[in-house]
């Protein structure tokens, strides 16, 4: 159950991170910087994902 | 400064739709990174109920089973989660508020929300004078704040706040609008009336030998200080004349100086600019001749309001340089223009300010 409602929460996430991402790149001016920010974004999220599923099996 | 709402689009692609053929990205400006700071205040306060809330639920008993744990394991995760994306999100808006500084013209992109974006556009032409303001310990400290930007007629002014180096980015907006005024000068550039920017202000003044390096550093300081001119900032500190800085301006530029405390004016001649317009850019008409009508300006950067005042009544301009408060002198005497008592026309003189009392003295 908590699995399910973890998967709903990253439903949600996903759209909102889609969102975020698309605008760093749409509104680029010049330089490499969105791909860098989108790049941490992207990995910063995983690793917090990765954690919480990791400290839910082990509870 | 005109507002235009743009969604779903980028800046680059903004500025490329309202782009002229020839215009070129200049400069980009951003706020200062002390404004992303109360973001990060804001993350770092969210965060300690992730620690405080856990700690309580475990004293007090609350998780009693592993299913609790799972549930309240979930439930931070997901808030951090969340509270990394506001970080993000925080971040997506404080460094995509931009200040564009194209060749012609100054915008300011504002990303309102997600899906609107608010871009404030400003005529560089319509430039007339800029100033600099640093309020408060922590602008001070980290050097940054308000560049505001003058505006000629009836525009609204402009304002780049919370900027770092602020007296910085004034200076580099004077020298674009300065090289605008030098290519455009209506229909004709300035190279082919023969009015060039021969060599910088500071260097004139050198060359003549009314400053020293000292003298341009402290009124540099006096310029940072109050957001004056150069030229301005040298007459406060009384290290030159005004007419010193009358005559450098005109040497600068090759153009001739006029002295006007005894200038005779035609009313019909001084019409030839309306009023607003005078007041505005600091300008009267002296003398017509022909076609050309010459006009006293304190500096070039004032010819294209005046060039499109004159070109619309189809005729054409030409300018000498004069000291600013003879001219606003000369413009509260002179206006509002008196009706000529006979209809003798214009005054036929010379488009060169030999009409002037000085026998159009130059500084050549």
């Amino acid at each position: 159950m908590v699995f399910i409602i973890y998967a709903l929460v990253l439903l949600i996430f996903v759209v909102l991170a889609t969102i975020l991402v698309y605008h760093m790149f749409r509104y680029n001016i010049r330089g490499n910087t969105h791909i860098l920010a989108a790049s941490v974004f992207v990995l910063v999220s995983l690793a917090i994902i990765v954690s919480t599923i990791i400290s839910i099996l082990v509870a | 400064m005109v507002e235009q709402k743009i969604q779903g689009k980028g800046i680059v692609n903004e500025v490329k739709a309202i782009t002229r053929p020839g215009e070129q990205v200049e400069k980009v400006y951003r706020r200062h990174w002390a404004n992303f700071l109360p973001y990060i205040f804001t993350v770092l306060a969210m965060l300690i109920p992730v620690f405080l809330v856990p700690w309580l639920l475990n004293v007090v008993g609350f998780i009693s089973s592993s299913t609790d744990q799972q549930y309240l394991n979930m439930i931070v995760g997901s808030y951090i989660l969340f509270v990394w994306s506001f970080l993000a999100m925080s971040w997506v808006n404080y460094y995509y508020d931009v200040f564009i500084v194209t060749n012609e013209r100054i915008l300011d992109a504002e990303l309102k929300t997600f899906f609107t974006r608010e871009i404030g556009e400003l005529n560089l032409a319509q430039l007339q004078n800029v100033e600099v303001k640093i309020i408060g310990f922590l602008e001070t400290l980290l050097r940054f704040g308000d560049v505001h930007i003058r505006t000629a007629g009836q525009h609204p002014d402009f304002t780049f706040d919370k900027v770092p180096n602020p007296s910085v980015i004034a200076n580099e907006l004077l020298e674009i609008h300065e090289r605008l005024i030098g290519q455009s000068y209506g229909d004709k550039s300035l190279g082919e009336r023969g009015i060039v920017e021969r060599k910088s202000f500071r260097e004139v003044l050198k060359d003549e030998g009314l400053v020293t390096q000292e003298d341009i550093a402290k009124a540099a300081a006096e310029q940072a200080a109050t957001g004056k001119r150069l030229g301005e900032a040298l007459v406060t500190l009384g290290m030159v004349k005004r007419r010193d800085i009358v005559d450098a301006i005109g040497q600068q530029y090759n153009l001739p100086t006029v002295d006007l405390t005894h200038y005779e004016f035609d009313p019909t001649v001084v019409g030839l600019i309306s009023e607003p317009v005078a007041r505005k850019v600091h300008a009267i008409a002296l003398s017509y001749s022909g076609t050309t009508v010459t006009a006293a300006v304190p500096h070039p950067r004032q010819m294209p309001e005046v060039l499109g005042e004159i070109k619309n009544q189809g005729l054409e301009a030409a300018f000498v340089i004069a000291d600013g408060e003879e001219i606003d002198a000369a413009i509260n005497q002179n206006y509002p223009i008196k009706k000529p008592e006979s209809n003798g026309g214009f005054k036929n003189g010379s488009i060169d300010p030999a009409d002037s009392p000085n026998g159009g003295e130059t500084t050549e």
